[in-house]
């Protein structure tokens, strides 16, 4: 019963996160130099009806609040506004692009899983042998590098010296995609793998030297099911906060990878409307991807206490 | 009486830490080193003029006179590598510093006061969390146009939560110490306690968290200006410059993202490896 009750308080918590984000997002728009209908159109000269109906679709003529809450009103009916460089509804151009970006996070947050869990395991239980100096070292630099750098060593690598891999377009079909978006989901994926490589190294390593574990042994279990039933499955607590923000992390990412191959993403797509100063896209993609974010992070809060029942007690008093 | 915290203070922040940090964190220190000294007397060690086009010599691998070659327009690597340090290196710096400022009286205060406002400002922070960098960046940059200083202002705002929260953290411990109680009772005010003896406590862990951000900010920032909305070209700087080495790659030239992308790594490994050893010199790994 202690779960439904922290799942609830969570789930306020995602509703005023998001609340709050809005706000900062809408809000933006009036801190910005110049009147909001000049940074809404960029500037731009437009004819006179054209201004009446950005007014309108912005209820410029109002109170803040009011305006806030007729935009927010209008977000949550799914009405986006119109792009001002394309005069098409705004949620047409993202839903055509919404799919690339969804690939792409899911397939990176997949290869975080199970190479980044599956690497620490293997040095937590090597530990101190060739194999955990390689892969240390290699976590060690994995870390270290952005997704974009990342994303030029395979295009030169794969693409270039081997002919493995398309550089550039996110393919039709699932076979397709999943072979366009190999290269860019490594690289958004990599830095991730090699923290959460690290992170299970260090949390299965402490379990390993934990009495339980040694109990275990004693009664003749078997060491693969020791190794699931009591290293891996406590040391899932901190892979799932951690590997979680990470994994939300990869949302944000999306954007410089989407970019560094050219693809037809979210990502892109926001940093061509930051570009062509169509600011309508801008806040409806930024606010779609931080509600993504926020939606994930929560998701994993929710699991975290699903595998740590301890979590909800302490989750309670706060 | 009251000089007594502070030498202890003193002890722990000093000799102890830093003989402690390992070969890889001696390594990364002195990496870091190099690096700030480059930057500072970049225009005195660069060859040549980084942004002297040659249009006869693009694409020109290595030689005496350009050491790791020229890019599509002639320009010299080295050079455009050595001034390009200055941004890479500064913008990161100025980001953890504006952090810092801002998050470090936000901890204190919340971890002094308790209650109603130490609620609030957690509260705050989980909402800044919420908000990846990158993001509230380039939505400051859609707003205030790109560039360096947009960047700055949105990373720093998005950093600050992780300096505040491991302060908080610390600081709320450190204030149910017999020190602090000791002061108190001898009727110090807050900012003296506080400024005295509480931050410069914890300086150790604050300067750990600092050059952990470093590195992640760095990251963030190459990224932005990789996307074009941060520092812009022709100036050099290591993101810009794997930006524009992109068409190369292309065409069979990857130097110049190459080269950028590997002064980036390095700097962001020692920055990390450093942070962790400072952090938690008994449980790093890597130890030398």
């Amino acid at each position: 019963m202690r779960i439904v009750s922290f799942a609830a308080g969570r789930l306020v918590g995602l509703a005023v996160t998001l609340l709050v984000m809005s706000v900062i997002v809408y809000g933006g728009l009036y801190l910005a130099p110049g009147n909001p209908v000049a940074v809404l159109t960029g500037g731009r000269p437009l004819p006179h009806r054209t201004i009446v109906a950005i007014e309108a679709q912005y209820g410029l003529n109002k109170p803040f609040f009011f305006r806030y809450v007729d935009w927010l009103g209008k977000i949550l009916s799914g009405n986006l506004g119109k792009s001002i460089v394309f005069r098409e509804n705004v949620s047409t151009l993202i839903a055509a692009r919404a799919g690339t970006t969804a690939f792409l996070v899911a397939y990176a947050a997949l290869l975080i899983i199970v190479f980044g869990v599956v690497l620490g395991l293997v040095s937590a239980l090597r530990k101190g042998s060739q194999t955990d100096a390689v892969i240390l070292g290699t976590t060690t630099i994995g870390i270290a590098t952005p997704s974009f750098v990342a994303a030029i060593l395979m295009i030169s690598i794969f693409t270039l010296g081997l002919h493995w891999f398309p550089a550039i377009g996110a393919g039709t079909g699932i076979v397709d995609r999943l072979w366009h978006l190999t290269l860019p989901s490594v690289a958004l994926a990599m830095a991730g793998t090699a923290y959460v490589a690290r992170l299970t190294r260090s949390a299965a390593s402490e379990e390993l030297q934990r009495e339980h574990v040694d109990t275990a042994r004693s009664r003749g279990i078997p060491e693969p099911l020791v190794i699931r039933r009591h290293v891996l499955r406590n040391a899932l607590i901190p892979i799932t906060t951690v590997g979680g923000l990470t994994v939300a992390g990869l949302i944000a990412g999306s954007v410089v990878v989407e970019n560094a191959f050219a693809l037809n993403g979210l990502g892109s797509y926001l940093v061509t409307s930051v570009e062509q100063k169509d600011f309508p896209v801008v806040q409806a993609i930024a606010l779609i991807l931080v509600a993504a974010f926020v939606v994930v992070n929560t998701i994993v809060d929710i699991l975290y206490a699903l595998v740590d029942p301890r979590v909800t007690i302490v989750g309670a008093s706060r | 009486m009251t000089s007594l915290p502070t030498v202890a203070s003193l002890r722990r922040f000093g000799s102890v830490r830093t003989q402690r940090l390992g070969a890889m964190g001696k390594a990364s220190a002195t990496t870091i080193g190099v690096l700030a000294l480059i930057a500072l007397f970049a225009p005195l060690i660069a060859p040549h003029d980084p942004n002297a086009l040659d249009l006869l010599h693009t694409f020109a691998g290595p030689s005496l006179a350009h050491p790791l070659g020229t890019d599509d327009t002639g320009r010299d690597l080295l050079s455009r590598l050595i001034i390009g340090s200055r941004t890479s290196l500064l913008g990161p710096l100025l980001v953890v510093w504006l952090s810092v400022l801002l998050g470090i009286p936000l901890a204190i205060t919340s971890a002094w006061m308790r209650g109603p406002v130490d609620a609030a400002v957690s509260r705050l922070l989980d909402v800044l969390f919420a908000f990846p960098g990158i993001l509230l960046a380039i939505l400051l940059i859609a707003l205030f146009g790109a560039g360096l200083p947009s960047a700055i202002v949105a990373l720093a705002i998005a950093h600050m939560p992780y300096i505040a929260r491991v302060t908080r953290a610390a600081a709320i411990r450190e204030r149910e110490l017999t020190y602090v109680q000791a002061l108190r009772v001898q009727g110090f005010s807050f900012y003296r306690i506080c400024g005295r003896h509480l931050i410069p406590n914890l300086g150790s862990l604050i300067i750990a968290q600092a050059t952990v951000s470093f590195g992640y900010v760095m990251v963030d920032l190459a990224a932005i200006s990789f996307l074009g909305l941060g520092v812009q070209p022709p100036s050099a700087d290591w993101g810009v410059m794997v930006a524009s080495g992109e068409p190369s790659i292309l065409e069979g030239h990857p130097q110049q993202s190459l080269y950028a992308g590997i002064m980036i790594v390095i700097t962001v490994c020692a920055f990390t490896i450093l942070g962790e050893r400072l952090a938690d010199p008994d449980r790093t790994p890597l130890a030398g």
